[in-house]
């Protein structure tokens, strides 16, 4: 991300020149106050928002440049975690990860297989018959992450993960967050939560008022 | 296209599962698609018959050219031929004076007695022209009878033309008639639909928001609502065509048969007309929800 400014509507600069180089397979850390430029900043990655000055790349390519039918494509090789889940209410777990499958054309019985592993890796294989509403905010919060990964996306992002969980269970986010890095997953995390990124102790970059102040 | 092909079943089993979910709504456009579609096949029957019972009067079409007493064999020949070289004759029937004379005869009857005294030739010979079905229009009949008219041994012309000028103006009003009533109940059916749809994708929104998260084209989004909209209309039509068919055998023919004494023919409601309201129906739905999905996708990007 290079030289990057990004105005709303009202006219105000939610970012200001922001440099941003994320290598390969590392983590990173987001953090800064609310309305900071955090969410922001994550939605120029997977192509939400578009940038009003300044270049985004992704693995090489120029994002804000993309034409609109190359978006969908863009976007199979990023993983998205929210802080309200966006769990499909009337979906099983199952049926949650499985869905994002279907969307990219992968035969079912593929599918079924490549759920079923990321169902193991989130500690969540028996419950994927489960309604989301019958699980803790934890455990959905996992299944977002199954579904985020099931692409097996090279990047992984997530905008304030762990804002809706207590520590121990924001902990056990963070440590999926972990082991996904360690399979070569790059992982770019926005939050304000001080102890989480202590918990994991990687690098951090700092936003205030739409600015990088550290990092 | 492959892909598309390969992920139609999912897109038909969504279309299905929206219409369940909203069961009410589905129940209430489709029924409202049905009633429109019925309006609109009801009048294309009414059309279908009009338009043939008009073809059969037409079919009595005939142009009548009376000679003057002393129109000679050459004249009434030169006559002929001018007439034959009009692709629009199919035929022409020569009637002497006499022939004329008991024809006329056999149209008073009893009272034929009235002619007795009056001699042979007190009616012109005449030639009968009939037309080719497909040319008995107001345009060829006046070229022909221009042509003919002030030919040598020429008397006058008789024909229907005034007649066929009024059946081609009640052909034309009611055709006019059965488009304009259709396409308007053909866009309310297409608003209806479309409304459905829009009520569709609402109650849809947050799983449109993860599919685009997750990398859906808007191709994948737009199908199953497509699908739904084509199915409602796809089902209107169907309906829309069984309670034509009930209503034709079960009340109007029989009705028919009671008060015309069987006279009257009613041309039947046939596959075309099947054809017609569900291939109507589908399309109508296809556009509705095409337009709808193409608008909210259009508005999710701003």
């Amino acid at each position: 991300m290079a030289g990057v400014w990004k105005r709303y509507d009202d006219g105000r600069f939610v970012l200001q020149n922001v440099d941003l180089h994320v290598k390969r397979g590392e983590f990173v850390f987001i953090t800064g106050p609310s309305g900071a430029g955090k969410t922001t900043l994550l939605s120029l990655l997977y192509g939400a928002e578009v940038s009003d000055r300044g270049q985004v790349f992704i693995a090489g390519h120029n994002i804000t440049r993309l034409r609109r039918k190359e978006l969908p494509h863009l976007r199979r090789g990023i993983g998205v975690v929210f802080q309200d889940f966006k769990l499909l209410p009337k979906r099983t777990v199952f049926d949650n990860i499985a869905f994002c499958q279907r969307v990219i054309g992968v035969p079912a019985r593929e599918a079924r297989r490549r759920v079923y592993a990321v169902l193991k890796l989130v500690k969540l294989a028996e419950k994927r018959d489960l309604l989301p509403r019958f699980l803790s905010g934890g455990e959905q919060q996992r299944v977002a992450i199954a579904r985020a990964l099931v692409n097996r996306p090279p990047l992984l992002i997530a905008d304030e993960p762990t804002g809706n969980l207590d520590p121990k269970m924001a902990w056990e986010v963070m440590d999926v967050f972990a082991s996904v890095n360690r399979l070569a997953t790059t992982v770019v995390v926005a939050t304000h939560d001080r102890s989480v990124i202590e918990y994991i102790g990687s690098r951090t970059l700092s936003l205030e008022n739409g600015q990088v102040v550290r990092g | 296209m492959s892909r598309w092909f390969q992920s139609f079943p999912y897109f038909f089993k969504e279309a299905i599962l929206h219409m369940r979910e909203s069961r009410g709504v589905t129940v209430l456009t489709v029924l409202t698609t049905t009633i429109g579609l019925m309006f609109i096949g009801a009048l294309w029957i009414v059309h279908v018959n009009v338009a043939h019972l008009i073809k059969n009067w037409r079919e009595r079409f005939q142009i009548e050219v009376y000679f003057t007493d002393n129109a000679t064999p050459f004249q009434k020949d030169a006559v002929r031929e001018v007439i034959f070289r009009t692709r629009a004759v199919e035929r022409i029937a020569e009637r002497s004076a006499t022939q004329a004379l008991e024809s006329f005869r056999r149209q008073l009857g009893p009272d034929a007695d009235v002619l007795n005294g009056l001699g042979q030739s007190i009616l012109p010979s005449s030639y009968l022209v009939v037309l080719h079905s497909g040319w008995r229009t107001v345009a060829n009949v006046e070229l022909l009878m221009n042509k003919v008219r002030m030919m040598p041994g020429v008397e006058r012309l008789r024909n229907d033309l005034a007649w066929l000028r009024r059946l081609a103006s009640v052909i034309r009003l009611l055709r006019l008639t059965v488009w304009t009533v259709s396409i308007l109940l053909g866009l309310g059916v297409l608003f209806i639909i479309a409304n459905t749809i829009r009520m569709t994708l609402y109650a849809r929104r947050d799983d449109i928001a993860v599919m685009h998260i997750v990398g859906a084209t808007d191709g994948f989004i737009r199908t199953p609502f497509i699908t739904e909209g084509m199915l409602c209309g796809f089902f209107g039509g169907i309906f829309a065509y069984l309670t034509l068919l009930l209503v034709h055998h079960v009340f109007f023919l029989p009705m028919l048969a009671i008060y015309t004494n069987g006279s009257f023919l009613v041309q039947p409601v046939g596959w075309f007309l099947g054809l017609l309201l569900v291939g109507t129906g589908a399309w109508l739905g296809l556009a509705g929800s095409a337009m709808t999905v193409s608008h909210y996708l259009h508005k999710q990007r701003e």
